[in-house]
């Protein structure tokens, strides 16, 4: 049997670093004696306060300090969702994201804003010296991305990007979290090259017709208490209509890339960190789908990736596959709620050594200048699996994409759509 | 205003058309090239795509005249049909194709249009626009509001032209404004334009901060040296955030200047930002000045990564650590070994880790004497880890090795390594050095076997479980027996746990011996090894030891041997038996415990067997007259009140469960007395077409006969009707048609026989499969259709057995004990065989001379279109009556009435012609495959119902062509446009479902196959878009109706409450 070259790990051992093994200099020391919980020994901007960015501000990985949004509605709410949180009134509230960055007792900012902000806000964040927690999809275009890579390595950050199923939490219909499926495939009874199916037979939901935008929207006037010129930021500008803006931008190109924007991080990650491919991407990309509008995303029937050693993705947007197994190799496969047509599996897997350890506390991670266990280098190869499904559905043709260069072979429009320009003054 | 706007296109489309219309042939109406899109195939669309670019720019030019501003609306498919030419004319190797498109936008856009369609075309343009698209974007880049789009749009061209183009602008316009200027500024930085530094450091200092910083870091980017006191002051200067984004723009400056060859000068600028930026605010200046170092001078940098170790700050310390993994070489390694001793046990920790992930087997030596030599616990932790990822499974030995620590924390972290690396060698090392472990690192040693399941350790583990000495490996030996281990090891492991003298190890012996038993499959030889000591053994304790344990292994042999230990002499002995049988879960231990707790004369013994019988009755599978039957035996021998209290309780609930109707049944037989029923007149006259030529007089004498001979010879016990095997059928008092039928039955004794009549017709047959070999439920006098039952399902004699009987029209279905035995068979007219079946008739239980039992005899009658008694009670009327149309308007013909359904194959809407405002409307329907209806609600007669009424929408959503394409509030039960409908509650195509709706002011429910699929607010859920669409939404009344869409559907018993 040909056995794949996993590396052993790539992640120092959390268990080995315990926290009282360093020495930390908090930004700042909170008053009285005894015990301060970790968490409260840092401070938190949450930069983005819609409804995503509600979900940050509860998060336990330190003090809730500022709140920032270009939606005064919003701005107030999170004030209020804040305070209550904290307790008393610690929440600032801010519109400009950049008078939060200028604030040298925050340590770390959350951006669940749209994607269309992530890169920028991520790198203004890194160079203002901040640790970041960013909501998927990391970024909106493949060079964004790229970039935020850079910034976030170059200043030292901890980066962690908001998705979580390769380290905890049950992976959808498998009944299972990640670690025994990474087990299985790192024991090599699946053999090699591997094949993924992702589609709702097995739990992973495309939400194309949730997050599909509309194709003639008219012209309304923008609502007093939004900064629409803001919120459009980097995008190009385009007059305003609701439906462009608070939870239904999913539904456009300028600012995401629909359901599978939407989601296509949460299932696809784990399979990258499964394929042991969280340094590479795809070689060979090809969507099956109907024509897409220049400016709203609707659904699409099936995106197939090649990697270069044979291992094959399959979304299926249609749900078509309904016997697909989730994962299968030439040694057997794995279906969904973890059943396989390998016989005694589970005990057979005992006999396997781990996967290694990751670092899945984020707060221990900034503490110890750990990289998070996914960071800024797997996320943006994650999220490249996103957007260049994104691309293969725009241009309709089959692509072939260099994963060191991170460039497509031989396409230039499709390498337009690896680095779009912003609109100035934004730019990264 | 909208009007003379769309009169100016117009006019430009006619004017352009007669331009192009000189040189263009074959060419189709702008209105026919669109039509197609948006394709539904990549095939379909480069056909078009293709088939539009062949009819040259002319053609897309009066294609993109189609045009039109959002506000205006309605050119969607055009939007289409040019998104598809820019991506079919950007393939590779289309240049041909690619002309021809973008010679017709950039026509188009330099004709007289609005600018938000030429917005729309500059962006086409920037997936393809090439050097003929320079000059004629190069217009808008002084326009105020296409600047932008235009700059991105030529910042994606790129080349030597757009930066002359952008340069010629910004020098030769003074009239532009700031926007403008730093659109352009900021793409010729982008496209690090040398020849624009000079024009763009005129900004550098502007009053106008955006524009000041839109230079500066245009002038970064371009690493003009000219500009570097300007970037340097800035990065000192301003709010935190300016002084980072600055220092940012200066270093990339400095990256810029090494690229063009001032390597030198960028070194000592980023050394310089080290020494002095590194403070406790800018922890990341230092970071990213040490990056770009890195870049600059690769390996020359590696003294300043060493020396960031020497800082105080941690973030620097990563920073330089991920970077030493850009430079290779072992003599790299070596510096970082050394490095080492000379720093704090925390940064040894960092480096150590490094090191491992670093691959380089120079590390090896030094690794392996801080992990052997390290007073530093931390150090040592972090030595195993990188071992373990240096040499990979040449670490093993010398990781099982340091498993002589005795601390657990230590052991914990070794183990954590050994634990990623691969099992086999790990074992086997393990058991090699097993001896020289500390108590500790054996435990976890055993621990790692038991969780890996080494079946290949199990000499190992046994040994350790029969002689280390220390206690606690021991236990963690006896726990992984489970796993390690066999059914074929039961033997030693029981000699082990009657050898054993202290109490913990023989409960843990002894739960690995019920686990290995456990694996034995055939349940009665279990207990074999255990019984077999139990002979042999002599002593008492060992004796007790085997008995306790027997209820968790189970088996007859296991039970007649506590039963018989009962009786022992030695009272341990004896109380341990009576303990064990009052575990014994097995129905088999029913009697013994029921006869002991009856016996014995201790009243603790009597509680806990009493406990245990009543278990076994209560939670057995045994049938429900066999649990009476439980009950009333413990009952007898109960001796205290709160036992026979609930015993009573239990026994009750179950007699209370007898002769209810399940929902939508109704009870032919009350389980008290014989009311409902009658007797069966005696032959001639038991032949329906004798008894019906019978006078009225006649019948009533002959009645009142067979009724006192009924009252002698069915009769009620708890619950149960029962015949003696003497006199006549009990008879239903009324006629059936159609229905569903439940009936329990028992024969008594072998060879008893009976059977259900039907419409007064033999029958089902009921019978001793042990005499015939053929099982009960046929249509035994059947002679042309089939009389057998497909398979034998009867239980045994003596025991009950249920039917499930449905006859619709001439044919019956029928189950016993839940499997199919007839399947919609006709069943014949016996007493006349030229005749159908009748139509209606008693249901008659048959004597055929035996004893028989029935008992939860239930049936449902199957009418349609009729209102049942509760119906009539609450106040329902019939809207549909199941012959014609009557009280209904609208498209009538495509709702034809077929076999008492209104059966429509593809008409549109019908109504009521009443109106109705709050109601509780139910009705059946059966859906089709890809089936589109609706029920409207308060709707006029006239107009789309969705929208000047309300729709509850009636749906196949599993139809493919559904697929993908339904929002939300389109699938089956939905308010249409305003409330989306919980899925995945319809019936599969060709069943009927049943559907009810209430509509109660604003309040609309929808309950679906009995579950509530969806509960609105219409006064409060939609959003004002919503109600703007569907101003029906506000109707207070309206007409009912179905609302057509020309897929076939059918639908009865439409039945509605006025509230």
């Amino acid at each position: 049997m040909k056995t794949n070259n996993i590396s052993r790990r790539s992640f120092i051992k959390s268990t080995l670093i315990a926290a009282p093994a360093f020495s930390i200099i908090p930004r700042h020391v909170l008053g009285g004696d005894g015990f301060t919980p970790p968490s409260d020994k840092l401070t938190k901007a949450v930069i983005g306060v819609g409804s995503m960015g509600r979900g940050h501000l509860g998060m336990k990985d330190a003090l809730l300090t500022a709140v920032c949004d270009v939606d005064e509605k919003h701005l107030a709410e999170a004030v209020k969702i804040g305070n209550r949180i904290r307790g008393g009134d610690h929440v600032k509230a801010y519109k400009d994201y950049r008078e939060v960055l200028d604030r040298s007792d925050i340590d770390i900012v959350h951006i669940p804003t749209p994607p269309h902000w992530h890169a920028l806000i991520s790198i203004a964040a890194a160079e203002a010296g901040k640790d970041i927690w960013c909501e998927k999809p990391m970024a909106r275009t493949i060079g964004e991305g790229k970039k935020v890579v850079e910034a976030v390595q170059r200043n030292g950050r901890i980066f962690r990007l908001n998705t979580w199923f390769r380290f905890q939490g049950g992976f959808y219909g498998m009944n299972t979290t990640v670690k025994p499926i990474k087990k299985l495939v790192e024991s090599g009874m699946l053999g090699w090259p591997l094949k993924v199916t992702v589609n709702s037979h097995t739990g992973f939901d495309w939400k194309i017709g949730m997050w599909s935008g509309k194709t003639n929207l008219t012209p309304q006037v923008v609502p007093a208490h939004l900064d629409y010129d803001f919120w459009l930021g980097p995008a190009p500008y385009k007059p305003y209509n609701s439906h462009r803006v608070h939870q239904t931008f999913r539904g456009y190109w300028d600012y995401d890339g629909g359901g599978l924007g939407d989601m296509g991080q949460h299932y696809l990650d784990p399979v990258q960190y499964l394929l042991n491919k969280d340094d590479t991407s795809p070689v060979e990309i090809e969507a099956d789908t109907p024509q897409q509008h220049p400016d709203a995303v609707s659904s699409w029937r099936r995106i197939r990736m090649k990697y270069a050693d044979g291992c094959e993705l399959i979304l299926d947007g249609e749900n078509k596959d309904k016997d697909a197994a989730f994962i299968e190799g030439p040694g057997g496969k794995l279906f969904k709620g973890f059943k396989s047509d390998i016989p005694n599996l589970k005990a057979k897997l005992d006999a396997f050594p781990d996967p290694a350890p990751q670092v899945t506390d984020f707060t221990q991670a900034v503490l110890n200048r750990q990289k998070f266990a996914l960071n800024e280098e797997n996320g943006h190869r994650s999220c490249t699996i996103i957007n260049l499904g994104k691309i293969a559905i725009q241009l309709r043709r089959p692509l072939r994409f260099d994963p060191v260069a991170q460039r497509f072979i031989n396409d230039d429009q499709a390498n337009r759509l690896i680095d779009q320009p912003m609109r100035t003054p934004w730019q990264l | 205003m909208k009007k003379s706007y769309n009169f100016l296109i117009v006019i430009n489309a006619v004017l352009l058309l007669a331009a192009f219309s000189m040189n263009v042939h074959a060419q189709g109406r702008p209105a026919d090239l669109i039509e197609g899109f948006p394709a539904k195939t990549v095939s379909q669309e480069n056909s078009l795509s293709a088939n539009i670019i062949k009819q040259g720019s002319p053609a897309i030019a009066s294609l993109c005249q189609m045009l039109q501003p959002p506000q205006t609306g309605g050119d969607v498919k055009v939007r289409y049909a040019i998104g598809s030419l820019t991506q079919y004319a950007g393939r590779p190797g289309a240049s041909a194709d690619r002309k021809v498109v973008v010679e017709a936008y950039l026509k188009v856009l330099s004709s007289d249009i609005d600018k938000q369609v030429k917005f729309f075309l500059i962006k086409e343009l920037q997936w393809i626009g090439k050097e003929e698209s320079i000059k004629p974007l190069s217009v808008y880049l002084t326009d105020g509001q296409l600047c932008k789009p235009a700059a991105r749009t030529l910042e994606a061209i790129g080349g030597a032209g757009v930066e002359s183009s952008l340069i010629n602008t910004l020098s030769t316009r003074e009239d532009i404004s700031d926007e403008s200027r730093m659109a352009i500024i900021h793409v010729l930085g982008n496209l690090r334009s040398e020849k624009a530094a000079k024009l763009i450091r005129v900004y550098a200092d502007s009053k106008e901060i955006k524009l000041k910083q839109t230079a500066q870091a245009a002038l970064a980017n371009i690493g003009d040296l000219a500009a570097q006191s300007i970037l340097a002051e800035a990065s000192g200067v301003g709010t935190p955030y300016a002084k980072a984004k600055a220092t940012s723009n200066y270093l990339l400056f400095v990256k810029r200047l090494a690229q063009k060859g001032d390597k030198d000068k960028a070194a000592a600028i980023c050394r310089e930002l080290i020494k002095t930026r590194n403070t406790v605010e800018d922890k990341n200046i230092p970071c990213e000045a040490l990056s770009i170092l890195a870049d600059v001078e690769g390996r020359e940098s590696l003294p300043d990564m060493l020396a960031a170790m020497d800082t105080p700050n941690d973030q620097f310390h990563a920073v330089a650590l991920r970077l030493t993994g850009q430079v290779a070489g072992s003599d790299v390694t070596s510096q970082w070994v050394n490095k080492i001793q000379t720093v704090a046990p925390d940064a040894q920790v960092k480096i150590i880790a490094m090191l491992g992930q670093r691959k380089d087997k120079t590390a090896q030596a030094g690794l392996i004497n801080l992990m052997k030599s390290s007073k530093e616990k931390n150090v040592r932790f972090a030595s195993y880890a990188a071992l373990g990822d240096l040499i990979g499974p040449m670490s093993i030995g010398l990781l099982i090795d340091a498993l002589k620590a005795d601390q657990e924390d230590e052991v914990n972290v070794i183990m954590n390594v050994l634990k990623q690396l691969p099992g086999e060698p790990v074992n086997e090392m393990a058991a090699v050095k097993f001896s020289n472990l500390s108590t500790a690192g054996q435990i976890a040693i055993i621990n790692l076997f038991d969780e890996r399941g080494a079946t290949g350790q199990k000499a190992l583990v046994l040994t350790c479980a029969g002689s280390n000495p220390e206690m606690r490996v021991k236990l963690a030996a006896y726990k992984a027996i489970k796993r390690v281990a066999s059914s074929d090891d039961v033997e030693p492991v029981l000699a082990m746990m009657l050898k054993a003298e202290d109490s913990k190890e023989r409960s843990a012996a002894s739960k690995a011996v019920v686990s290995l038993v456990g694996e034995i499959s055939d349940p009665q030889k279990r207990a074999q090894w255990l019984l077999k000591a139990f002979e042999n053994s002599t002593d008492v304790s060992d004796k007790v030891l085997l008995i306790s344990l027997l209820p968790q292994i189970g088996g007859d042999d296991a039970l007649a041997v506590v039963v018989k230990a009962t009786g022992s002499d030695n009272s341990d002995l004896r109380d341990t038996a009576l303990r064990a049988l009052a575990k014994w879960q097995d129905v088999a231990a029913a009697d013994p415990t029921l006869e002991l707790a009856s016996s014995v004369k201790e009243l603790k013994y009597h509680v806990l067997l009493m406990r245990n019988y009543f278990q076994i009755v209560a939670s057995s599978s045994m049938l429900d007259v066999n649990k009476l039957n439980g009950y009333n035996n413990a009952l007898e021998i109960a001796r205290r009140p709160d036992e026979k209290n609930l015993i009573q309780l239990k026994k009750n609930e179950l007699l209370a469960t007898f002769n209810r109707p399940p929902a939508g049944f109704v009870a032919l037989f009350n389980g008290k007395d014989l009311t409902g029923w009658k007797g069966l007149l005696s032959q001639p006259n038991d032949n329906p077409i004798k008894r019906s030529e019978l006078s009225a007089e006649k019948l009533a004498e002959e009645q009142a006969k067979a009724n006192e001979n009924l009252k002698a010879h069915w009769s009620v016990q708890d619950g149960v009707l029962m015949f003696d095997g003497q006199g006549f059928s009990c008879v239903t008092e009324k006629d059936y048609k159609n229905f569903e039928m439940l009936v329990d039955w028992k024969i008594v004794n072998p060879r008893g026989d009976s059977g259900i009549y039907l419409r007064g017709t033999p029958q089902i047959q009921i019978w001793d499969p042990g005499q015939h070999h053929i099982g009960s439920g046929g249509l035994y006098n059947n002679k042309t259709n089939s009389s057998k039952p497909l398979v034998t399902a009867d239980n045994p004699i003596g025991q009950w057995n249920t039917f499930r009987i449905k006859m619709i029209n001439q044919r019956v279905t029928v189950h016993l004990n839940g499997q199919l035995v007839v399947d919609n068979t006709i069943l014949e007219n016996f007493w006349n065989r030229e005749l159908p079946i009748f139509p209606s008739g008693q249901i008659e239980l048959q004597c055929h001379g035996d004893p028989i039992h029935f008992r939860n005899i239930y049936i449902r009658e199957i009418i349609h279109n009729t209102l049942s008694e509760q119906e009539e009670k609450d106040g329902f009327e019939l809207l549909f009556n199941g012959k014609d149309h009557t009280g209904w308007v609208g498209d009538t013909k495509g709702y034809p009435v077929v076999d008492g359904n209104l059966s429509c194959k593809g008409g549109r809407n019908i109504f009521t012609d009443q109106v109705y405002d709050n109601f509780t409307l139910r009705f059946d329907f059966k859906l089709f495959p890809g089936t589109n209806n609706g029920l409207g609600i308060r709707a006029p007669l006239e107009g789309d119902a969705a929208y000047v009424g309300m729709e509850l929408q009636i749906l196949d959503n599993t139809a493919k062509q559904y697929f993908n394409k339904l929002k939300d509030y389109q699938y089956h039960g939905s308010v249409y446009g305003a409330k989306a409908a919980k899925r995945g509650y319809l019936k599969p195509v060709g069943e009927w479902n049943h559907e009810e709706v209430i509509v109660d002011g604003s309040q609309i429910t929808v309950i679906l196959n009995g579950t509530v699929i969806t509960e609105a607010d219409i006064a409060k859920e939609p959003t004002a878009e919503m109600f703007k669409s569907h101003p029906g939404l506000k109707n207070k009344e309206g007409h009912i109706g179905f609302l057509g869409h020309g897929a076939p559907i059918e639908f009865r018993n439409i039945k509605i409450k006025k509230h």
